[in-house]
């Protein structure tokens, strides 16, 4: 199990799973883990990791948005306050995918913790009959993320 | 008689005076062109067996650490071949490397990292000035234990979560030699698995599936 820690965020991978913690300049922090090599640069919703994806992957994307301009953290699209630890398989679909692509389904969850307004983006790939083992393995990663202000 | 005595004894002490002021100006001039003992040597280019700790086709080590820019990351070998290069900001042999693996001339299809200690041992800033940003940094001192890395620079080629070749390089062509060789042996290894009928998907690659 490593620990990333950064940009007031904190998260536990476990062995075989890469991932990084990073924020662009006048950006938000975002947050990158997967079951698989992660490509070394990317966008913040994982294009080049997402067309990287084996069958059988996973892949989390915590992605902050910037206040102002009408994004207003707590209200709205981002009124609640926690991210699901356990994750809904009916909640997968095509329609969740940032970057459609066969074989793939995704969950979008919009919420605020401590006061930063986030996306938590999730993707898995392969037959269904994975997704239980994908989804347990991806709930273990939720539960150990940490947000600080 | 005690005259001849007397001039004799001056000349011999003003002779042991000059010799012992030459002798000193000797040393003098020895002390200045440098210490003593054999003048040190220069490494040169080479290519080193891999050290007893870590063999070609051992497990690769994750890598996590930090980035110069402040940045988590962790790193999990997968099919990618990556380049990990331990470089170290104060070394000289490391100097041309910095710039020359954000260049492209690595074979298409292999990416190249760069491993330095961690914030312990290194600057931030430092190294900032010295990456390109097409060459990501992690600042990682136990990543430099888990590859039992004898010195900076040195480089380790690893694919599908195992070491294929590493050494030492000093230049730019060393180091293309190295990983010209780590390749070619993987591929002697595939071709000798395909001409046994051995091949991606076979199942004896795989112990253990199926039971």
């Amino acid at each position: 199990m490593s620990v990333l820690e950064a940009h007031g965020l904190r998260v536990e991978l476990p062995r075989g799973w890469s991932g990084r913690i990073f924020r662009r300049p006048a950006g938000g922090a975002s947050l990158h883990a997967g079951n698989f090599q992660l490509p070394l640069q990317d966008g913040e919703f994982g294009d080049r990791s997402t067309a990287r994806m084996p069958a059988g992957g996973c892949f989390v994307a915590v992605a902050e948005y910037v206040a102002g301009a009408g994004l207003e953290p707590g209200k709205g699209l981002f009124a609640s306050r926690r991210i699901p630890h356990t994750l809904d398989p009916t909640a997968f679909s095509s329609r969740g995918l940032a970057h459609p692509r066969p074989g793939q389904a995704a969950m979008q969850h919009f919420f605020t913790a401590t006061g930063r307004p986030f996306c938590l983006y999730v993707v898995v790939s392969g037959p269904r009959v994975e997704r239980r083992r994908q989804l347990a393995a991806i709930s273990g990663v939720l539960r150990s993320l940490r947000f600080s202000p | 008689m005690v005259a001849l005595v007397s001039i004799e004894t001056v000349l011999l002490v003003l002779m042991v005076v000059l010799v012992a002021a030459l002798l000193r100006s000797h040393a003098e001039i020895l002390r200045r062109l440098g210490p003593e003992g054999p003048a040190p040597r220069l490494p040169e280019p080479r290519l080193t067996e891999p050290p007893p700790g870590l063999r070609a086709d051992a497990a690769a080590p994750e890598i996590a650490g930090a980035t110069p820019d402040g940045d988590a990351i962790k790193l999990a070998f997968g099919g990618t071949p990556t380049l990990l290069a331990f470089l170290s900001s104060g070394c000289t042999s490391c100097a041309g490397f910095w710039d020359v693996l954000g260049e492209g001339r690595l074979p298409h299809g292999l990416q190249s990292v760069i491993v330095t200690r961690g914030p312990d041992r290194e600057q931030r800033s430092k190294l900032r000035s010295l990456a390109l940003p097409s060459v990501p940094v992690v600042m990682s001192s136990p990543a430099w234990e888990d590859y039992a890395v004898p010195g900076s620079p040195y480089f380790v080629l690893v694919e599908e979560g195992t070491v294929r070749g590493e050494g030492v390089a000093t230049t730019w062509d060393a180091l293309a030699s190295l990983v010209g060789d780590a390749i070619e042996e993987q591929r002697g290894v595939d071709e000798r698995l395909a001409a046994a009928g051995i091949g991606p998907e076979h199942p004896s690659l795989y112990p253990g599936a199926g039971e």
